[in-house]
């Protein structure tokens, strides 16, 4: 039991054979250009969409019932930033969340203050 | 082969033991040295055929001498008239009756064609007489015929007026009694010995008669003798043989055990004799030999059934054996259960040393395989770059094919090690692992399976097994078709579905693909080439999967696996499952969203308590207290 010790203290089954390029199917581009600091949001009504939905998908739906960021999700899921970057992309595209994309805030000269806290928090949460 | 040398104890010594080993040869044996009796018999039967005929035709011809030396006395009277009433001035032709009458006795002695008895012109041949009695009145014959023409001659010559008229009359009249006299005697003489040669004819054929009962009795006699010779020839066999012959009485004692008990188990013939079979079965062997037995008693008579097992040997070693046993309940001679034990002690030794090899090389390759996906781990964490990640995705795909095929190996060496994960984990996350296992995972689709989790021991195992079925199915099919994996409860589990839009299998591949998931072979070379069915055998055994392929309605192949209930759970009772049931979120999804976000992943600490003081689910039953005695893999 010498390697199995060791896994079973840290990690999940899952987690270990459970490999993330499943996830997206091997993809690692999104369909949207997304920056970590992208805001998502679902869709009312995604409910009923819902049991079409992987694990990861379904996890998102629900954390983005608030808006929340791509960095913020990755951290709370434990997602790869990339892999996490292909599944909301693609439920962009399908129209189950709504994205609000920085570059819209940052072009203005006083960016929210209340959004530079968000970011800063999530940063601490990644690192 | 010191074996056959040593004195048979309790065994008959006799002819048979020195061919003790190969029972065949005892066959050939009988048939080289009985095999004479049967040209010699078809030579008896053609010589009397053959006798038998000679003797008829013979009997035929010596008829017809007697007709024809029968005849000749009465040319004789014929001519004698002839010349006397030519002499008395009649007309008469005594030439032509002398002629004639000289025939008969000339085709007698010289050979010749007769006209036949009965009917017209047909002659019959005559061969010249042989017998020596019969050719001197036959000689005779001709003399008195010469002398009897002679005398006619003179008579012709000189009419009534001759001086020896009268005379000659008189020496015409005598000669002439006398040749009817002689040719009586012929034909006596000629009727005697034809009597005389059937008569030993009969007795030929008696004596033939007589012989061929003789042959008969002998070669029974023979036949018989082989007989025992080969029952002794098999007892010999059977206690000389290295096989341990055994008969265990109905109530499971042991009835009978051959003498190469010593040998093999160093106890005397008689030892264990009235003694149960399950005192010298290894204690870990006993489920399999019962279970064997009880297979055998409960099946037909004459039934055969085969098991492996350790039996204690005299000085306290255990002995590998595999033994052939048959159900001869029914038979009163035997009345019970025969095993025909062998020890295969070496080729276990030698099979676990190559198996020990296996295990500890694939050990090792899976501790490095274990620390280059850790790596990988940290590298795609960090990674942003979408180029760069699809390259370690790729390694990742590589290495975690390459950990497939190495768990594959230590599931092959046999050796039963296996990571105890202990907690339950979702069969959707085993199917997806599963997946992502095989080469060509993008064409595989997983739909409609159920919320159920798989127990944690199970997972690598059932992974696995469904990664080799996937495998299979994407490399028989289309590289444009996808290949489905679906799922859907039963009374007894949960079967996943594999399905193909490949060419499918005929029926005959069908089978056998069939019959080697379900009888996994120890490692071998042949196994090595079809390795894949072979390993999915060998993990579905492990944990009581059935696997069965059969054709799709959609003409390729459909793979089905049958996950027992006892590996099963429901979706609830799995943590990481929890909060992502949306009902669980909409509760209070703020608390519970902070309370997944640990450094070591999303697992809601809050809901472990639950899991931990619910009563054991069904599906713990058998790994209970490993998941218990494991503590809690997140604290």
């Amino acid at each position: 039991m010498s390697g199995g010790g060791a896994l079973e203290g840290g990690r999940t089954w899952s987690r270990h054979y459970r490999r993330p390029y499943t996830v997206t199917g091997g993809r690692t581009r999104p369909a949207h250009d997304l920056e970590l600091e992208t805001l998502v949001q679902a869709v009312t009504g995604i409910d009923e969409q819902l049991a079409e939905l992987g694990r990861e998908q379904r996890a998102i739906a629900a954390l983005s019932r608030e808006v929340v960021s791509v960095a913020e999700i990755s951290a709370r899921l434990d997602l790869l930033v990339g892999v996490t970057r292909v599944i909301v992309g693609d439920m962009a595209h399908q129209g189950m969340v709504v994205l609000y994309r920085p570059q819209a805030t940052l072009a203005d000269a006083d960016p929210p203050v209340e959004l530079l806290e968000r970011v800063l928090h999530g940063l601490k949460k990644i690192s | 082969m010191p074996v056959t040398q040593r004195p048979a104890a309790g065994g008959r010594p006799g002819i048979g033991r020195l061919f003790p080993r190969l029972p065949i040869l005892g066959d050939l044996r009988l048939i080289r040295r009985f095999g004479w009796v049967i040209p010699v018999l078809i030579v008896l039967v053609a010589a009397i055929v053959a006798y038998n005929g000679r003797a008829i035709s013979q009997q035929r011809g010596s008829a017809l001498v007697v007709y024809t030396a029968g005849r000749q006395r009465a040319l004789v009277e014929r001519y004698t008239k002839d010349v006397l009433v030519k002499v008395d001035g009649f007309q008469a032709d005594p030439k032509d009756s002398g002629e004639a009458m000289r025939q008969p006795v000339d085709v007698l002695l010289d050979g010749g064609s007769v006209r036949a008895p009965q009917g017209g012109d047909a002659r019959v041949e005559i061969a010249p007489a042989r017998d020596r009695k019969v050719r001197l009145k036959l000689e005779q014959d001709r003399r008195l015929i010469n002398d009897l023409i002679v005398v006619g001659d003179e008579l012709l010559k000189g009419g009534q007026e001759a001086p020896d008229y009268e005379a000659n009359v008189t020496k015409l009249r005598v000669l002439s009694a006398q040749l009817s006299s002689v040719s009586n005697d012929a034909v006596q003489e000629i009727t005697e010995q034809s009597e005389a040669s059937l008569s030993r004819l009969v007795q030929i054929e008696i004596a033939l008669g007589v012989l061929s009962v003789l042959a008969a009795l002998g070669l029974g006699l023979l036949l018989r003798r082989a007989g025992s010779e080969q029952a002794a020839q098999f007892r010999s066999l059977v206690n000389n043989s290295s096989d341990l012959i055994t008969v265990l009485a109905p109530d499971g004692t042991i009835a009978y055990q051959s003498p190469s008990v010593q040998r093999m188990l160093g106890r005397r013939p008689g030892d264990l004799a009235g003694t149960e079979l399950a005192d010298v079965v290894h204690p870990d062997d006993q489920d399999e030999v019962n279970a064997s037995l009880a297979r055998l008693a409960e099946g037909a008579p004459g039934a055969t059934d085969t098991f492996g097992c350790r039996l204690l040997h005299n000085d306290g070693s255990w002995r590998h054996v595999e033994s052939i046993c048959t159900n001869l309940a029914d038979d009163p001679r035997v009345n019970g259960l025969v095993l025909n034990v062998r020890d295969v002690t070496e080729q276990a030794a030698l099979r676990q040393s190559i198996s020990d090899l296996l295990h500890n090389l694939a050990r090792r390759s899976q501790g490095l395989v274990d620390r280059q996906l850790e790596l990988l781990d940290e590298l795609e964490r960090a990674e942003v770059d979408p180029d760069r990640l699809d390259e370690l995705f790729r390694m990742d795909h590589l290495a975690t094919r390459m950990r497939r095929n190495v768990e594959n190996l230590i599931v092959l060496s046999g050796v039963d090690q296996r990571r105890r994960w202990s907690e339950s984990v979702p069969l959707r996350d085993v199917v997806e692992a599963a997946v992502g296992e095989v080469e060509e995972y993008s064409r595989v689709r997983v739909a409609g399976l159920h919320d159920l989790t798989l127990a944690g021991q199970a997972a690598s195992d059932v992974a696995h097994l469904v990664a080799e079925l996937v495998e299979n199915a994407a490399s028989f099919s289309s590289p444009t078709t996808r290949v489905e994996v679906s799922g859907g409860p039963t009374g007894n589990g949960y079967v996943l579905e594999i399905e193909d839009h490949g060419i499918g299998m005929s029926d005959a591949e069908l089978d056998e693909a069939n019959r080697r998931l379900a009888e996994p072979l120890a490692a071998d070379v042949a196994v090595s080439r079809m390795m894949g069915f072979h390993v999915v055998g060998r993990l579905a055994v492990r944990h009581g999967i059935k696997v069965q392929l059969r054709h799709s309605w959609f003409g390729g192949v459909t793979a089905l696996v049958l996950l027992p209930a006892v590996l099963l759970g429901s979706a609830g009772e799995h943590p990481s499952m929890a909060p992502l049931v949306p009902a669980g979120v909409t509760a209070s999804p703020e608390r519970l969203l902070l309370a997944n976000t640990t450094k070591s992943g999303w697992q809601p600490r809050a809901h472990l308590p639950l899991r931990q003081h619910a009563a054991p689910p069904p599906d713990h039953g058998r790994d209970g207290d490993a998941a218990a005695g494991a503590g809690e893999p997140f604290d």
